[in-house]
């Protein structure tokens, strides 16, 4: 198996507004490197680029300069495409097949045996929770049924890296979960899963890697946890008398909040050892110390509003 | 080979979806409609009619067979998104086309064939004739019609469906009037606005009449094989070209 799954290196897409002679820059200068094993999650507001980013992956539309690979072959290469799944937004089927029937043709296309078609068609349909409604055709089904069975299709080949655009699109939370269940059990299965989504708790609970876009440039790329820990601050948990005078420790705090008998602080790491000998003053009990978590949501909307939306 | 028979196979699923086949007992009606005129013609002339009328009548239905098969074929599947699900597995863009065309071929000879027979035990019934060589006027017609497709396909690589009918229908008439409107036009020296328009169509366009066979074998005439083999590549040459251009155009294009 390739180390690296996917790889963008300097990629850029513009379209042609209507008939005019104006292009629309979709992606510029985009890079992106993809480890295999684990959850990548693309994130970025509407329009910046991320649907462009995996139609270009899957060859679906081709970049005017720039160039990738994926599975460690060139992008749209069909021997990459027998090992790759792919869930997109708003997922399309023949609405006229059944769906046993419709992850039949697909399963064809890797030359799956009509056995091994049919007995990973059940356990697929039986997976992503559609087993009793096999028998219906697919233009019958909900919206959540369909991504559900675009779920399963994606799936159906046992990819090595699987390729989704807004998993829990049109989901409720139960199906959510069960989105997220499957996405986990791929990983641990060692797969490699790149998602497109605008859930930001969903990225933040599943995803180990993440890239975010804006106006088809990535804003940022790395490690969520290393994203997600402030190196600089900490927070720090007291417990004492709180009528004491405050004034010292709110001096040297980011963040100070009073509940009950507690206090919670945030504080800069060059400031921990001053505010730790003050709180001692003042025979407060350290109750804990730990790097400060930053939400996905915050780190999130501070980049978009600084590359402007 | 795979691939382009599996996409084939559900071009042909579609088009039972679609009813298409219906049009199998639509042309039985539409034969027994030209059944009572019969009376009205010469004992000598019977035969000869009939069997040009129903081929003619036949050659209608694989043109709006052709248009009904071919011009969502590919748009229609790009527009719903479909192609997505596709292009994702290990299908090339040339399977992809040639399988559609594939399977639009194999559902034509199937109703053309149906047609061709409902024409045959027409004629059997009301001039007791069995006269074979219809299936060679249904062949002439299935070579038009697979000529017509490769066109229309082409245009569905790139156009709307309402804008493909429109082209594909008149490039049926400007193929059919190359010999006769085209050909005289050319001749007596036309020139102008629209001679900058005929001459490009004339030597471009393939001529359509060359299927027409349906006098020939009305008047009990012989086909010769040669004359089958002939049509046979020449719509071969014009498939080719076309599908070499909708692949062309299919190949680089955003989706």
């Amino acid at each position: 198996m390739e180390k690296t799954a996917i790889e963008l290196k300097n990629v850029r897409k513009t379209y042609r507004v209507g008939l005019s002679r104006e292009f629309k820059t979709a992606i510029e200068e985009l890079s992106l490197v993809v480890e295999a094993g684990g959850i990548f999650g693309l994130l970025g507001p509407n329009g910046a680029g991320k649907t462009t980013t995996l139609k270009i992956l899957l060859g679906f539309v081709f970049p005017d300069e720039g160039s990738g690979t994926m599975l460690g072959r060139p992008i749209g290469d069909r021997q990459a495409h027998e090992r790759i799944g792919f869930l997109p937004e708003q997922p399309y089927f023949y609405n006229y097949l059944k769906a046993e029937k419709a992850l039949d043709l697909y399963g064809r296309f890797f030359g799956l045996s009509r056995a091994s078609r049919k007995s990973r068609s059940g356990e697929l349909l039986d997976t992503v929770g559609l087993g009793r409604n096999s028998h219906l055709t697919l233009d019958k089904y909900s919206k959540g049924m369909l991504q559900r069975f675009g779920i399963a299709q994606a799936l159906l080949n046992d990819p090595e890296l699987v390729i989704m655009d807004e998993p829990s699109s049109g989901l409720d939370p139960i199906g959510q979960k069960e989105v997220r269940d499957i996405l986990l059990r791929l990983k641990d299965q060692g797969k490699t899963i790149f998602l497109s989504s605008h859930q930001l708790s969903e990225v933040e609970n599943i995803c180990d890697s993440v890239s975010i876009i804006n106006r088809g440039k990535s804003v940022m790329e790395g490690n969520l946890s290393e994203i997600l820990i402030s190196k600089d601050t900490v927070k720090i948990v007291l417990q004492g008398d709180v009528t004491r005078d405050m004034e010292q420790l709110k001096r040297l705090s980011a963040g100070f909040e009073i509940e009950g008998d507690t206090i919670k602080l945030e504080a800069r790491r060059e400031n921990v050892y001053d505010l730790l000998e003050f709180a001692r003053k003042l025979d407060m009990d350290l109750i804990s110390s730990e790097p400060f978590r930053r939400s996905l949501e915050d780190i999130f909307l501070e980049l978009v509003q600084d590359t402007g939306k | 080979m795979k691939n382009i028979y599996i996409i084939a196979s559900n071009v042909i699923r579609d088009a039972v979806r679609q009813k298409l086949f219906y049009v199998i007992f639509l042309f039985a009606i539409a034969l027994v409609a030209i059944s009572p005129m019969l009376p009205m013609l010469e004992e000598s002339l019977k035969s000869q009619i009939l069997i040009e009328v129903s081929l003619s009548v036949t050659s209608l239905f694989g043109l709006i067979l052709t248009l009904a098969l071919c011009i969502t074929q590919i748009t229609g599947e790009v527009t719903r998104k479909t192609v997505y699900n596709l292009f994702a597995k290990p299908v090339s863009r040339l399977q992809y086309i040639v399988g559609k065309y594939v399977g639009i071929l194999l559902a034509l000879a199937v109703i053309l064939m149906i047609l061709g027979l409902e024409v045959m035990v027409l004629i059997v019934l009301r001039l007791g004739l069995f006269s074979p060589s219809i299936l060679l006027g249904i062949f002439a017609i299935f070579l038009e019609c697979a000529v017509i497709a490769a066109f229309c396909l082409l245009l569905s690589t790139f156009t709307k469906p309402a804008v493909n009918a429109v082209v594909t229908l008149l490039f049926y008439f400007f193929c059919h009037m190359k010999s006769t409107f085209l050909f005289e036009h050319i001749n007596q020296g036309g020139s102008g606005g629209p001679a900058i328009l005929y001459y490009p169509l004339y030597y471009v366009l393939p001529n359509l009449e060359n299927f027409n066979v349906f006098r020939r074998i009305g008047y009990g005439e012989a086909i010769p094989v040669s004359l089958v083999f002939q049509l046979t590549l020449y719509a071969a040459g014009f498939v080719l070209l076309m599908g070499t251009t909708s692949y062309l155009i299919f190949r680089r294009k955003d989706l």
